[in-house]
Formats: structure tokens, sequence, C-alpha cells
């Protein structure tokens, strides 16, 4: 069975002014379905650049990357908007929710772009709010919610649209120790039980642990992994 | 349906922009509401001054005066031009007419009085509102007068009563006696409409009238008629100029231009200053908003649908301004509060196609003031949009 993600000779660099600056440079990686992968490394050395490569929010420089057989480079505008919005599930360290948007509202709106009904789209925002064990805040407001509560709508809304692959930057990184481990627990129960594969950028070892697998970077380059 | 669930999510979405920051939202609103209040308030100005003009315009009359005006209103035109204008093939009837202004019963009121000779003017034109009997009694009545309803209720002044039009001025008052009352949608219904040889009599200036008004058999012998009338009198000692009137009203009009002009102008220019302010609006929205917007494209929102939701923002704002500020000026003219300064009588009026015109003026507004946000908004990596600190 092939890898849910492919990536080979992958390379990204910036320029600035004249000159290439590299961040990634021949890089190789694989991840299997229902995996929980780590990316860890110091400042600057690709990690989450790597993730956006993934995401298909930026462009790789060469080489190849695909996910469940897909080669996103070869995705144009609209499709691949459409592929994301079906296929990545996001979580970000800083939430990145709506204040103005209720819990509810947050989560809906990835389905704002699928032709469903409303009833629809309300089982699936209801049940994904279930999971991560917020349905009675569904009408509060980002503002009205903690930080750990908010990372969990955040979760929600990566869930909502079953994607094939959630992708968290630094997920625990604006929470305090025990709304960090009840996060990194929420995301292991959803690998383990859920089989939703994840790939997590991370500085913290504690919560790399949580992983099944850690893949350092140095520079751009992949240096180690560890199941 | 499902399309329809989605789009009203989208525009649950953009309502809950607007309520972001609502001080700023309400500022701008406000300022749209004034904008809109004023363009609608100047247009329905206009809308009154071209009003009253086409509706003064008949397609079988025509209207004569000298050539050489000095004011529409001085009684220059030799009243024995009437006998050779009916004489002329083709018109039915004619009159002399001029004008004499004063005061009503209330201090500050004014009334615009048009002397005429009754039996051919009223051939001329048949006046709304007044009954033969009331026709019959006007012209066997040489004091007798016919008035507008509009200024009857605003003097106090009843059918059968004898009134004083005072004199402004040097000019003497002139006693009347009311026989009819013109319906207020006629065109002399803010008039009184006297004898002219009794007008005369009392404020001098036999033998001449402001202009003549004839009517014709059939509208396109209008302008035949009124070229030979002017070839006739061309060598008098006042060469007269005889146009059908709907092109004397335009003629007004032209001659109102450079007002009309101005005014539209300066409503334009407030709907361009608007457009400025909620432009700024939407941009400093945008701007906080950068990381959310980059949040949306990550998810799968395309450029077209974020520029959609900014844009969409921008129009919605511009049209909930425009349409309370249009209907607010549509009400306090509609309302007859508004008086010009010395004209009681005159009553500024508006039109709901007037308020229709303000509220699509609202959407390319609202568009305008949108699309370079929207455009800065989509323009942006979303990777830069994720990072963005304010």
């Amino acid at each position: 069975m092939s890898a849910l993600v492919e990536i080979s000779s992958l390379r990204k660099s910036y320029w600035r002014g004249d000159s290439e600056v590299p961040v990634l440079a021949d890089l190789d990686l694989r991840v299997e379905r229902g995996e929980f992968v780590a990316l860890m490394g110091p400042s600057g050395s690709g990690k989450s650049t790597l993730l956006n490569l993934i995401a298909g929010i930026d462009q790789p420089t060469a080489g190849s990357l695909s996910i469940a057989g897909h080669e996103i480079g070869s995705l144009g505008d609209r499709a691949l908007d459409s592929w994301r919005n079906r296929s990545i599930g996001f979580v970000f360290q800083f939430y990145n929710l709506v204040p103005v948007l209720s819990a509810f509202e947050n989560v809906e709106v990835p389905l704002l772009l699928w032709s469903i009904s409303q009833g629809e789209r309300r089982r699936r925002v209801e049940a994904a709010l279930r999971v991560v064990g917020l349905a009675e805040r569904m009408a509060h407001r980002p503002g009205e919610l903690s930080g750990g509560e908010q990372q969990r709508v955040a979760i929600a809304r990566a869930l909502v649209t079953d994607p094939l692959l959630v992708l968290a930057d630094e997920p625990t990184g604006d929470l305090d120790e025990q709304s960090a481990d009840e996060i990194l627990g929420l995301m292991r129960l959803l690998n383990r039980a859920g089989g939703k594969t994840f790939v997590m950028v991370t500085h913290d070892p504690r919560a790399a642990a949580q992983a099944g697998r850690i893949v350092r970077l140095e520079k751009g380059r992949l240096v180690d992994a560890m199941t | 349906m499902r399309g329809f669930a989605s789009a009203t999510g989208q525009f649950r979405m953009l309502l809950r922009q607007l309520s972001r920051s609502p001080r700023r939202a309400l500022l701008t609103f406000l300022g749209l509401v004034v904008a809109f209040f004023l363009f609608t308030a100047l247009e329905s100005v206009l809308y009154t001054l071209e009003g009253l003009l086409s509706q003064s315009a008949s397609e079988t009359g025509i209207f004569m005066r000298p050539r050489s005006r000095v004011s529409f209103f001085r009684a220059e035109l030799p009243i024995r031009y009437v006998d050779q204008v009916r004489a002329m093939q083709g018109v039915v009837e004619a009159s002399p007419a001029r004008f004499h202004f004063g005061a009503g019963s209330r201090e500050g009121s004014f009334v615009a009085v048009v002397g005429v000779e009754p039996a051919p003017y009223l051939r001329v034109r048949p006046i709304d509102g007044v009954s033969e009997t009331e026709a019959q009694a006007f012209r066997a009545d040489r004091r007798g007068a016919l008035v507008g309803e509009q200024l009857l209720a605003s003097n106090g002044w009843q059918v059968g009563e004898e009134v004083t039009v005072r004199g402004r001025g040097r000019s003497p008052d002139l006693s009347l006696r009311i026989r009819g009352d013109i319906a207020e949608g006629d065109r002399m219904g803010r008039a009184v409409i006297a004898h002219l040889d009794y007008l005369a009599q009392v404020v001098g200036g036999r033998g001449r009238a402001a202009f003549i008004q004839a009517r014709v058999a059939h509208p396109s012998l209008a302008l035949a008629i009124a070229r030979g009338l002017d070839a006739r009198f061309a060598n008098f000692s006042v060469p007269t100029r005889t146009r059908s009137e709907r092109s004397h009203a335009a003629g007004i009009l032209a001659n109102l231009s450079d007002v009309l002009v101005g005014l539209r102008a300066i409503g334009y220019l407030a709907l361009a200053v608007t457009v400025l302010v909620v432009g700024n609006a939407v941009a400093m929205g945008v701007r906080e908003r950068t990381v959310e917007i980059g949040t949306l494209r990550a998810l799968g929102f395309g450029r077209g649908r974020v520029m959609g939701l900014v844009l969409g923002e921008a129009v919605l704002l511009a049209l909930l301004g425009g349409v309370v500020g249009a209907l607010g000026a549509y009400a306090l003219f509609e309302s007859g509060w508004l008086q010009v300064p010395r004209m009681r009588d005159f009553t500024l009026r508006s039109d709901i196609s007037v308020v229709v015109r303000a509220a699509l003026l609202a959407l390319p507004v609202g568009a305008l003031a949108g699309v370079l946000p929207a455009f800065t908004a989509v323009r942006r990596p979303i990777t830069e949009s994720l990072r963005w600190a304010d």
C-alpha cells in the first residue's frame, strides 16, 4: 500500500536579492496512513516550511510531493483550494479562530464550501464538537473560552471535514502545561482510536513524545528519525 | 437549496464581520447615511424643479416672448400681437399673460398672480379642478380670480371670499374675489389667475404682456407656426421668439443647467468622498484580519471567495447606509416641511424613483470602496498572512 505522504528530493529556496537561500534540501519523507509524526528541529530548520508544503499553501522549488497519490505541485489554484478544504485539517499555534463567530460557526467554516444541507452541516459540526468535548459550549465565542478550549475548537474545525491528514503547527505552543496535555491527549486519541494521520511541528520534546515517530530537521535536511 | 444554505452561512459570516468593530462600523454607517441623505436631497431638489417645468409643458401649446428679453417676468410684448397670433392658420386660440407678485394673508407668504384674458385663456388650456360654473363666474367678474388649492389652504382663503394680494415694495395691493379653485396637480396649482385688464389697471402697464400663450390644432404644427409667427414679427418694434411649450420648458431647464450641474456635482462629490471613507474603514478591517484571511484561504476559501466576502462587506455597509440616508431625505421632502424661504407655497418634493436611484448607487459605491482592500486581502501569500503580526 502506498504511503499517505510521499516526499522525494524536495527542495525549497527563497530568493534574497540575487542570492538563493535554501530552506529545504533534497528531502525524502514518507508518512503512512494512521501515523502520528512529530517534526522537530531548531528555529529556521525548515519544519514550518515543510508543513506548509505538505498543506499545499506553499510551492516547492523542486522535487515531488504527493498526498494520497495526488501530486500537489500539479494542481491548479482552484483545485488546490478545493483539495485542501477536503483533505487537510489545520491546527495552528494561536488557534486562528474567527473572534466574531461562535464555536459552532467557527467549526462550520470549512463546510460553508460544501454543497450539503444545513441539517447535514449541523450534524457534522455538532459531532466534531462532541468529539473534542465542547458540545455544551457551542454558542460561545472564542473570547469566552480558555486557550485549551479554543484549541479544541480549532481541532474540531480540523476534523469536521474528515480530512486525510491533520497538520498541527506548534499546537501546544500557547498553552499551559495542563491544557497542552489535554490537547496532546486528544490528538493521540484521535490518532489511535480514530485512525487520523497527524503531522505535528513542535519544539516541545514532551509534545513530540506523544507522537509515534519523531522526524528531526536541521538546516533543511532530515537528520534523524526515531520511532 | 444546498448552495443556498452555504450562501446563507457565508452571508452570516459577512454580517458578523460588521460587528467586529461596532464603533468603526457605526461611524462609517453614519458617514454613508449623511452622504446619501445629501445626495438624495439634492436629487430631490432637481426632481422638484424638473417636475415643475415639465408638468407645465403641453404638446399643442406654444409660447411667445420678446426676443431680447431683459427679464422673463417683465411685460414688454405688445398685446396687439395677440390678434395676429389668433389669425395665424393652425392657431386655435391665444391669450396674453403677465405676472404680478405679492404676499398673501400671512407674513412672508408668496403669491404669484398671472393676468390673462379669461375666455381665450381657458380655451388655450383647460384648468384642472375648475368647474364650468366657476369658469363662468370667473369670466363674468372683472375682479374675479381662480386660486390654487395650495394657496387657498396656506392663506386660509375660501372660494367666494374677497381677498387682497398685498403688494411688495411700491407695488399696490390687488383686491380679488375668488371664483374657483385650481387643483393642486395643475401647473397653476400654486398660482392665482386674474383678469389681465384689471391687473393692468391696478399695477399699470396697459397694453403689454410678458408672453403670449397659444394652442395649435396639432402638435406637428407647433414648430412651423412658431417660426411663422417669429418671421411675421421680425421687423416689428418688439421682435419675438416663439417656442413650443416643451422646448420652452427645456430652455428654462437649460438656463438653470449650471445650477443643476453644480447641485448634481456636489451630490456625486459627497458619494466620492464616501467611497474613500468606506474604503479606508474596510481596508483597516482587512489589515486587522490578515491572519484570519490567511486561515480562510488555508481552509480552502479561494481568492474569488475571499474577495467576495470583503467586497460583500463594503457593499452591504454602503447599501444599509445608502438606503437609510436616501429614505431619510425622502421622508423629509415628502413630509412637506421643506419650503423655500419667502416662498412658503413652493414645497420641495421627492419621489421613490430618486430613492431607488440613490440606493442603486450604493452598490457601485460599496464595490469601489471594497475593491482595493479585497485585492489586497488576496494578493498576500497564505504563508505570509498566517505569519502576519500587526
